[in-house]
């Protein structure tokens, strides 16, 4: 141990891996009960803080626990998110911005990675059970307030799709030249051959039908994993970073987009989802739905792809739409499009956006809150422009310097000396320590507490404190 | 004109068949038949009378003979009018490649600018797609075509583009890492474009390449020490006694410590890692460096590091960059030159101060408008451009950027715009600007 190189190394001998393993296995195996456990809702049911978040994670830590040691990646993190409003992440890679968002949606790969301690509350809009657990349908009513009956539709084989040419009646043809054929669908008859009436249900703009809604507020830390399909999906979606690599390459577009319809909408057939998967391929703007509907992942655009990755985020009717980097992939033109379509979406659903980039631009044009991460924690947080125009914290100032911009002229770009801390042993001192130009006697101290600077904006850094101390 | 597809055949006039008349001067009737020589027959079965047609020996039929019209006559005229309503673009097509052909060939003997390191002459860079049995070619995937400019010694060319339109293509074949198609590439007023890879190795001193992907660049089985020392043997830089403290020099030069000489790749970080990229190139003392994509894979604190490193080492060694990416505010802040790609060819070429203050395309025009300005309270107008960028394969006829244009006008969509200097060292190929007869 007396060579300081090899300390750096962090090397491990078999014997030490083996006490990591096996205090590790304790520990993950107590976490992965938990989460497997069978658990009435009220033992995950809570009440939200402030009544405008629909979104607030409280001294979130989530850990990987490897064979060299604990990773510290998400190391208490508190922040909010308001109904209808849109909050940044921003931070290097490796900062922990995925893992908070992976977290939110109880997505870590276990064993290995774990949410040890916290909480997340989401105020959710889920179905309103009935004693069996089946969800209460809302039923259509005439003015006299009775109710309304349909007759039940069944589908018989399929008949062929004829059109009139030149006078001539003749089958319809695709552009391939194929016969075009629909399923034949007549009404259901009883043994007297009347037809079979139902109760009709309300349906909404894209045909789908409505159930009813309550709101309740779920601990996600709490939830057992088989909880959280209730969440996933179709109360928050998440846009992923690379569309080449999350959609299926064996399945069509229309068969992925049809799923999120089949698994989240109770009573809903083929024909239902089909046609609710085509509406939301056109809400993004997709120029022909009904052929990229039928077209596999590998036939379209980079840009087209995550514009179908955004409808199948869309099409649960998420509240919260978490976006890891959704633009990073592309070019500034497409990046430019898919901006403006998530700014134009958020507005029509009435939902909240969690969007994590490393990208300052894109923060500060879409983000009305910002939060900057930093090994592992939250070092300031606040409204867009408290954090572009009164930056505190120095990473965040030397973040802004060290990006080139359209106005800046070629001078030498301020760069942040040195590396991030090596994850596995962090520091008890401040993290940013070691690359900080303005470092105090007082950071040699313990990690700085948050500060709040004015009512929106909170800071990590010894600097203020002092001031806030000697007021 | 139809008939007119090989590039630089005369088209052969035709106008309507000649009616074939009797001793009286009455048209004669014949019987319909079909290509086989089949009787064509109506609904009820019987044989159709058509009048009948002069025909030749073998059968075909014999056309009015129509005054030869000159197709660049023809062009001409149709674009001075604005009447597009029969114009021909396959034609049109093979008549801008004569064009290009001639314009290349007229080039081809100027002799090289004696000021620019690197002059670039109608680059071409096609890779096939699709042959057919006998090996003939049938489709061409067109990654660079018809790429010109300038470099002097001591400048950075910023290279900018969508991904896929062939600016990485660009570097490599400069670099002859690919046997380019077509065009000259003078380095040292010297045409390299022929040269065979046994005549490129005494000038791959002088001209390096840094990769885009600092982890999938460096040998993972080789120190520090020997990735760098390897280019400075081969080429014999320096003897085998001397090359350790050449290489130590260099690294220092780069910013990597001493101690780094005996480490392996994987120990490192990846902003170290493109410090040893960088320290690699230079190792052979080179005049050209073409940076590829260098700073995108790298976190944003890492980049400026990177980027001072880059500006550092050219004001002490007197390097001249061609600097390839996609990042807009990166490109601007270390060039003095910008070359704006689109499709495989330049849309627009110019000074940084020129593109900048009054970009002339309206790509450029686009691309600068959607770079985000991280300044919240500054909404700008921002010109979204609809749809992707075409396949290079089956580029659209006409301006290649008509298809996502908001300018787009009619002679567009058939006619290729030249490439032409509006002002002085500023390019730009666009209908909207006036063209030459």
């Amino acid at each position: 141990m007396s060579n300081p190189e090899k300390k750096n190394r962090h090397y491990l001998t078999g014997k030490e891996i083996r006490a990591i393993v096996k205090a590790n296995n304790k520990i993950t195996r107590k976490l992965e009960k938990k989460k497997k456990r069978k658990a009435k809702e009220s033992e995950f049911t809570t009440v939200m803080k402030d009544d405008a978040n629909i979104l607030e994670v409280e001294g979130l830590h989530s850990y990987f626990f490897t064979d060299q040691g604990v990773v510290k990646a998400v190391n208490g993190v508190s922040f909010e998110v308001p109904q209808g409003k849109t909050v940044g992440v921003v931070g290097e890679s490796g900062c922990g911005k995925s893992v908070t968002s992976m977290s939110i949606m109880q997505l870590l790969q276990g064993p290995y990675g774990q949410i040890v301690e916290g909480s997340i509350r989401f105020k959710s809009y889920d179905f309103k059970l009935d004693e069996k657990k089946n969800p209460i349908p809302v039923w259509e009513e005439d003015e006299n307030g009775n109710p309304v009956y349909e007759p039940v539709y069944v589908t018989r084989g399929r008949e062929p799709v004829y059109e009139e040419v030149d006078g001539e009646r003749r089958q319809k043809r695709d552009e391939k030249g194929k016969k075009v054929f629909q399923p034949h669908v007549e009404p259901k008859l009883d043994k007297n051959g009347n037809p079979v009436l139902e109760r009709k249900q309300k349906r909404d703009a894209f045909g789908t039908k409505i159930f009813e809604m309550e709101e309740k507020v779920f601990d996600i830390a709490q939830m057992p994993i088989k909880e959280m399909h209730r969440l996933r999906g179709r109360q928050i979606a998440m846009i992923f970073q690379e569309p080449m690599t999350s959609l299926n390459p064996v399945f069509t577009i229309g068969n992925q987009l049809d799923e999120v319809t089949l698994l989240h909408f109770p009573g809903s057939t083929a024909a239902d989802a089909k046609k609710r998967s085509i509406e939301m391929l056109g809400l993004v703007g997709i120029a022909m739905p009904e052929r990229v509907y039928k077209s596999y992942p590998h036939e379209l655009s980079g840009g087209m792809r995550q514009r179908v990755m955004i409808s199948m985020a869309l099409a649960g009717n998420p509240r919260l739409i978490i976006a890891d980097e959704p633009t990073t992939a592309l070019d500034v033109t497409i990046q430019a499009q898919i901006l403006d379509l998530l700014r134009e979406l958020k507005d029509r659903i009435n939902g909240s956006i969690l969007l994590i980039t490393h990208d300052l631009g894109i923060i500060a044009e879409m983000c009305d809150f910002v939060v900057v991460m930093y090994a592992g924690r939250i070092i300031e947080k606040g409204t867009a422009s408290e954090i572009f125009h009164h930056p505190m914290h120095p990473y965040t100032i030397g973040l802004q310097k060290s990006k080139p911009t359209m106005d800046s002229d070629g001078d030498t770009l301020f760069n942040i000396p040195g590396n991030v801390p090596n994850p596995i042993d962090m520091p008890d001192y401040c993290y940013f320590r070691e690359r900080c130009s303005g470092c105090v006697k007082k950071c040699f101290g313990d990690y700085p507490e948050m500060v709040q600077v004015s009512p929106t904006h909170w800071v990590a850094c010894h600097l203020y404190g002092e001031k806030e101390e000697k007021e | 004109m139809k008939s007119f597809k090989r590039a630089g055949a005369k088209p052969e006039p035709k106008g309507d068949p000649i009616p074939l008349l009797d001793a009286d001067g009455n048209p004669v009737t014949e019987l319909k038949r079909d290509k086989k020589g089949r009787l064509v027959l109506d609904k009820e079965g019987m044989p159709i009378k058509v009048p009948a047609v002069k025909r030749d020996f073998y059968g075909n039929p014999l056309y009015e003979n129509v005054p030869y019209t000159d197709p660049e006559e023809a062009r001409k005229t149709a674009l001075r009018s604005g009447d597009f309503a029969e114009f021909d673009d396959e034609t049109e097509a093979a008549y801008e490649q004569v064009l290009r052909e001639r314009a290349a060939e007229e080039d081809s003997s100027l002799a090289p600018d004696p000021d620019a390191l690197l002059e670039v002459r109608h680059l071409k860079m096609y890779f096939p797609l699709k042959k057919t049995i006998s090996g003939k070619v049938t489709l061409w995937l067109r990654a660079v075509d018809d790429v010109s400019f300038k470099l002097h010694a001591g400048e950075t060319l910023g290279i900018v583009g969508e991904s896929g339109c062939g600016k990485t293509t660009m570097g490599r074949s400069i670099l002859k890492l690919y046997q380019p198609t077509g065009g000259q590439i003078f380095f040292d007023q010297t045409d390299i474009a022929g040269y065979n890879s046994k005549q490129m190795r005494p000038l791959r001193t002088k001209m390096q390449i840094i990769f885009q992907d600092p982890y999938s660049s460096l040998p993972p089985r080789s120190t520090v020490g020997g990735i760098l020392s390897e280019p400075v043997l081969v080429h014999k830089i320096a003897s085998k006694q001397d090359v350790r403290s050449y290489v130590l020099k260099i690294m220092e030069q780069c910013g990597l410590r001493d101690y780094y000489y005996e480490r392996y790749p994987h120990e490192f970080s990846g902003g170290q890692r493109q410090r040893i990229c960088i320290a690699r190139a230079l190792s052979v003392n080179p005049k050209l460096v073409i940076c590829d994509e260098p700073v995108s894979a790298l976190d944003v604190s890492i980049q400026a590091q990177i980027i001072n490193l880059l500006k550092h080492l050219q004001e002490q060694l007197g390097l001249t960059y061609v600097f390839i990416s996609h990042d807009l505010s990166v490109v601007k802040h270390i060039s003095d030159k910008i070359g704006v790609m689109y499709l495989g060819s330049m849309v627009e070429f110019g000074s940084k101060k020129d593109i900048f203050s009054h970009p002339m395309h309206p790509y450029t025009q686009a691309l600068f408008s959607a770079v985000p300005n991280p300044n919240p309270d500054v909404k700008m107008e921002r010109i979204v451009l609809s749809g992707d960028i075409p396949s290079p394969a089956n580029p659209p006829k006409g301006c290649k950027f008509h298809t996502r244009c908001p300018k787009c006008m009619e002679v567009c969509k058939h006619i290729a715009p030249q490439y032409r200097e509006y002002e002085k060292g500023h390019f730009v190929a666009c209908h909207c600007y006036p063209q030459e007869d």
